[in-house]
């Protein structure tokens, strides 16, 4: 059922990392080994090439493993971080395809891999995770509006994190070209002597783990402080560990094959930014119209045009101006909805993401509220001689008024985040982007490298936890403040339920009176963030 | 295309403040006038007179639609780049919105007309938005001449309100309109049907909806 993937044509895999006890992490046993399995996962997704970076008195075992691959594998050795990074430099050059780049002891559900790999909107795009630091070896970033604007290595920090590395990057022919070349620079830089402010991040010295473990991480440094568009892939509920030692690389195992991947999936099919009627109250049983709509084979620019068919059906039973007719209107208005979350979630779980479907979407849902609202004046007139003309108008207004301040202001933000400027990779810290994270005041954001000591992971679970219930307290405020603004399922709602038991003319005072207040509550945050940037 | 002239194309600003802007241009020279704080200058007043009791007189209405046009018309040309720019488009927003409906409910009967223009208008303003975010372009030119801009809607709303027209021509204004931009974009899709979303990925839905 999902697209055809667009494989990158190499991959480069760093097995580079030792395990607890000095051997290495790649070979830990992971259904055969953590290498010979990420290899068959990547010639599963279309990679025609694999290249795997060892040290060397790893490199005859990791051939052994890969003898059996199905596609054509490489192993080449590397002393060292700085000559690792010159290999990646020197394969990265002159490429015309996809590349990818991942740590080969990484443990990792195929739906994640190919999540990266699938989603056409993602030119160059790095796995994150957000909330819980993965374990010893996630790398924090910073995401905001759909990029990574921040990153961290083993010696650098990022400005205010609020997710980790999930290990993978995947590459565009242009972001290789320019991979190259930070992977140069970064190779003379990490040739000891490093720089200065090196020398005082947090793992450089102590963890020499952190450290082998650790060029992707420092890659990704590099892209972003280079201002190559990182696009943001989360991990959601998908598997992915990066265990240590025999026993961790088996009950990663076991963990795994807990995972119901259809089902991630499909949760993974809801978008996380949805308003909290659409993520209370629709998206618990659309996303199983949308897996039904997928076994039928249904593309998700019918059910848009199926949801705009409603859609306009509600108008005319808005129109009739008959208490059964507002009743009928109501009904078909959340049916309506529903179709329209059964669309985006069908597009995610099949993974056809196409330009007009995303135009189609956004236009429609236009085309049906506003078609509603004169299907309501229409009836308002006819049936209950009240005309409401002025009132329906003044909604139009005040919501498109709305929609402009958020498009207006976004376009504002985008223009920021295309002329940062950031330090030299020589410098360990890192420039905080005027930019609002996304999801800002709901996610926890890790804001220190996770302890590396086997010693400190009780300590690490305990802040977990509070991380977690500093969440959870949070959500309500997150959910709060959406529906203050008013989000399309929150109005649609509004629209049925004044409609149904009102009249039109109160589903216009409702929508006009919270309305304003969403303006004003929205335009007063934005101008006091832009006044304070 | 770049955000700070997607901003630009969420103006939509029609050929007389196009015209306005280079005029000024020539004649001011100089450092270039801060477009937030012209669009503020050229709205405060005429919304003061249209809140007054049936519009205010006239004539003074009238100047204020002219002062609206020569004020934030002069700011057309100019990048938004500045700190607090991208409050321009709402505020244009407001201002046609607003006028034509309070011109409209001067005037009895034509309230379900500028219902349908207003439709029209709010059709090519999400257009633009949204044919940038995915098809990284914004619609031609001369359609946004063609369409008339906010300037152009105002001053051919006021001179039909001026002549006793203004119920029909809300009606005619909105078919026209509403053929015309419905008819271009459609038209625009054709040759893009099978695109695959690319284009660096922005999540600002998240504002959105």
């Amino acid at each position: 059922m999902a697209a055809p993937v667009r494989a990158p044509s190499t991959a480069l895999l760093l097995a580079t990392m030792p395990d607890e006890d000095g051997g290495c992490a790649a070979l830990l046993p992971y259904r055969g080994s953590l290498l010979h399995h990420l290899i068959g996962q990547l010639a599963g997704l279309g990679v025609e090439t694999v290249l795997v970076v060892t040290r060397p008195q790893w490199r005859a075992a990791c051939a052994l493993a890969v003898a059996e691959a199905p596609i054509r594998v490489h192993v080449a050795d590397s002393p060292d971080l700085p000559a690792d990074l010159a290999a990646v430099a020197r394969l990265a050059a002159g490429r015309t395809g996809r590349l990818l780049l991942a740590p080969a002891d990484l443990a990792v559900s195929t739906e994640a891999l190919a999540g990266l790999l699938a989603d056409p909107r993602v030119a160059t795009g790095a796995l994150i995770h957000e909330a819980v630091p993965l374990g010893a070896e996630a790398a924090p970033v910073r995401v905001a509006r759909g990029r990574i604007v921040s990153a961290a290595s083993a010696f650098h920090t990022a400005a205010r994190p609020n997710a980790v590395l999930a290990g993978v990057v995947v590459l565009s022919a242009e972001s290789a070209a320019v991979l190259a070349r930070v992977a140069d620079e970064l190779s003379a830089l990490a040739t000891p002597p490093v720089p200065a402010s090196w020398r005082g991040s947090w793992s450089a010295t102590e963890h020499p783990r952190a450290v082998s473990a650790d060029a992707v991480a420092l890659l990704l440094v590099g892209l972003v402080r280079a201002n190559v568009a990182v696009a943001p892939v989360s991990l959601r509920g998908f598997f992915l560990a990066r265990p240590a030692s025999p026993a961790r690389a088996r009950a990663a195992e076991h963990a795994a094959a807990a995972v119901d991947e259809d089902r991630v999936l499909l949760d993974a099919a809801v978008k996380s930014t949805d308003g909290a009627f659409t993520t209370f109250l629709v998206s618990p049983y659309s996303r199983y119209l949308a897996r039904w709509a997928a076994h039928r084979g249904w593309t998700p620019n019918a059910v848009t045009t199926l949801s705009l068919g409603i859609g306009v059906l509600a108008a005319g039973s808005f129109a009739v101006g008959t208490r059964p007719g507002l009743v009928a209107g109501a009904v078909l208005l959340q049916a309506a909805f529903t179709a329209d979350c059964v669309d985006g979630q069908l597009a995610r779980y099949t993974r056809t993401f196409s330009s007009l479907g995303a135009w189609l979407d956004s236009v429609f849902d236009r085309t049906k509220e506003y078609a509603v609202y004169a299907g309501l004046a229409v009836g308002s007139s006819r049936g209950f001689g009240d005309d409401v003309w002025l009132l329906a108008a003044a909604a139009l207004a005040l919501q498109t008024f709305r929609h402009t301040v958020d498009f207006s202001y976004a376009g504002a933000q985008q223009l920021v985040l295309g002329t940062i400027s950031y330090p030299p990779l020589s410098s360990a810290a890192d420039t905080v982007v005027p930019v609002d994270g996304e999801g800002e005041s709901g996610r926890a954001a890790p804001s220190a490298p996770a302890p590396r000591r086997p010693g400190l992971r009780a300590a690490a679970g305990r802040r977990a936890i509070a991380m977690s219930r500093t969440l959870e307290g949070r959500d309500w405020m997150r959910y709060g403040k959406k529906i203050l603004v008013l989000p399309i399922g929150e109005r649609f709602a509004l629209i049925s339920v004044t409609a149904a038991w009102s009249s039109p003319r109160k589903t216009f005072v409702a929508l006009l009176s919270w309305g304003s207040l969403a303006a004003a509550y929205s335009l007063t945050g934005k101008t006091l963030r832009s006044v304070a940037q | 295309m770049s955000a700070g002239s997607a901003l630009v194309d969420y103006r939509d600003d029609g050929p007389v403040a196009v015209l306005v802007a280079a005029m000024t241009e020539r004649l001011a020279g100089g450092p270039r006038p801060d477009p937030a704080l012209l669009t503020v200058a050229g709205v405060v007043p005429v919304a003061v007179v249209a809140a007054l009791p049936g519009g205010g007189p006239p004539a003074l209405l009238g100047a204020g639609f002219g002062w609206l046009v020569l004020s934030a018309g002069a700011g057309a040309v100019g990048p938004l780049t500045a700190r607090l720019d991208w409050l321009v488009p709402p505020l244009l927003r407001t201002v046609e919105y607003g006028l034509l409906l309070r011109l409209a409910g001067l005037n009895s009967g034509g309230l379900a007309g500028c219902y349908a223009l207003l439709a029209a208008v709010a059709y090519h303003h999400y257009d633009v938005v949204y044919r940038i975010r995915t098809r990284r372009s914004a619609p031609p030119r001369w359609l946004q001449m063609a369409g008339g801009g906010w300037d152009g809607r105002l001053l051919a709303g006021y001179a039909l309100f001026r002549a006793g027209r203004l119920a029909p021509g809300l009606k005619v204004g909105a078919g026209l309109l509403g053929g015309l931009f419905a008819t271009e974009s459609v038209r625009s899709w054709l040759p893009h049907r099978r695109d695959q979303q690319l284009a660096p990925y922005q999540d600002d839905e998240a504002d959105e909806e």
